[in-house]
């Protein structure tokens, strides 16, 4: 009697809201699959339920593999995401590592900017900056992309590690310059090897935003072959107010699989990171 | 709960500030569209300085929105100095 009460409120109180939540989250992209896997006939006919397939078939990822970049889009991404995520990451250590550790004149105000600065939004910022990419005569080239996604990328990186950082206790630094080891030595081999999980996860968070920017990449790359997979899928396969579905689908399904699979290997990393980022404040 | 108050709060403030700031749903599933009816003040902006080519317009838009982003920063400072 006890076992079963016990397996009923584990039924109703775990389980079901859990199931409730992993469809709610699975939904769209359940919709997204079964749409790219019908044929044009079945997807825009108006009796067959959207979630039912009678007629499985790939012709949509073939369609968008041979009529469209597909694949320089993806090659595109990847390259752009991982420059700007490892020139943030770069940089936003050097930023968050004298904030954390060193005591300046200016250090809080300095500190606050950086939270400021990643609050100001790219749809304040696009105006001078497409300005400034043309002047640099750098449209429709992937260096204009690569250089101003770390204007976002910068502040986030820095932020996160902020709090990182501070985890680390402060006596095995003073312990490395106690045996005499210089500043950056102990910085290069206590401290930044014991933040590992800080930078796989901010540079996770850091890869995953460079991937989905939309505003900035739809500004500087207008040519086909330059472009990134939000914006060549939004760009090609949405003419008017024609919207070709089952490519779509087909192209936002693929484009969120490189996503899953990091997140997927990196999510007990992923979940520190987070929680320590988000305690600061 | 009142242990949870601060994260709640900045939560919140970010929340805010990335919708009210929101550029891309508006723009893959409307445009702006019909008649500008739909847009944001992202869109419009946007709309205004490379679709009517008026950078001018467009970036005062885009500055309208500073007052707002100021409020909650100053709001978010404040609340984050505070403790």
């Amino acid at each position: 009697m006890v076992g079963e009460l016990t397996w009923r409120k584990r039924l109703l109180g775990l389980w079901v809201p859990l199931a409730l939540f992993y469809v709610v989250a699975l939904f769209p992209f359940t919709w997204m699959a079964a749409t790219s896997l019908k044929t044009n006939a079945e997807l825009y006919n108006p009796k067959a339920g959207p979630l039912s397939i009678q007629h499985p078939s790939l012709v949509h990822y073939i369609s968008l593999l041979q009529e469209t970049n597909f694949l320089t889009w993806v090659a595109n991404t990847m390259l752009v995401a991982v420059v700007a995520t490892g020139i943030s990451l770069l940089l936003g250590t050097m930023l968050a590592y004298p904030l954390a550790r060193m005591r300046f004149r200016g250090a809080p105000l300095l500190a606050i900017t950086v939270a400021i600065t990643y609050l100001v939004p790219q749809s304040l910022l696009f105006v001078p900056m497409a300005d400034l990419i043309g002047r640099l005569k750098l449209g429709n080239t992937l260096s204009a992309v690569m250089l101003t996604y770390p204007t976002l990328l910068v502040p986030f990186i820095a932020w996160l590690l902020m709090g990182y950082f501070k985890t680390v206790p402060k006596e095995l630094e003073e312990q490395a310059l106690i045996d005499g080891a210089s500043r950056w030595r102990a910085m290069t081999r206590v401290i930044l090897p014991l933040c590992m999980p800080g930078f796989i996860s901010a540079g996770i968070f850091a890869f995953t935003l460079a991937q989905n920017e939309f505003l900035y990449a739809l500004l500087f790359l207008s040519r086909s072959d330059v472009r990134t997979v939000p914006i060549g899928v939004v760009g090609e396969l949405i003419r008017g107010d024609a919207f070709y579905w089952g490519q779509l689908m087909a192209g936002a399904l693929l484009g969120s699989v490189p996503v899953a699979l990091i997140y997927s290997f990196f999510v007990k990393y992923y979940v520190a990171g987070l929680t320590a980022g988000a305690v600061k404040g | 709960m009142p242990s949870l108050l601060p994260v709640i709060f900045i939560v919140t403030t970010f929340s805010v500030i990335l919708t009210f700031f929101d550029f891309q749903l508006v723009y893959v599933l409307t445009g702006g569209g019909p008649a500008n009816s739909t847009h944001l003040m992202a869109t419009y902006a946007y709309s205004l300085s490379m679709g009517a080519g008026q950078m001018g317009l467009g970036s005062a838009v885009a500055l309208s929105m500073v007052p707002v982003l100021g409020l909650l920063l100053v709001l978010l400072t404040w609340y984050v100095r505070k403790d």
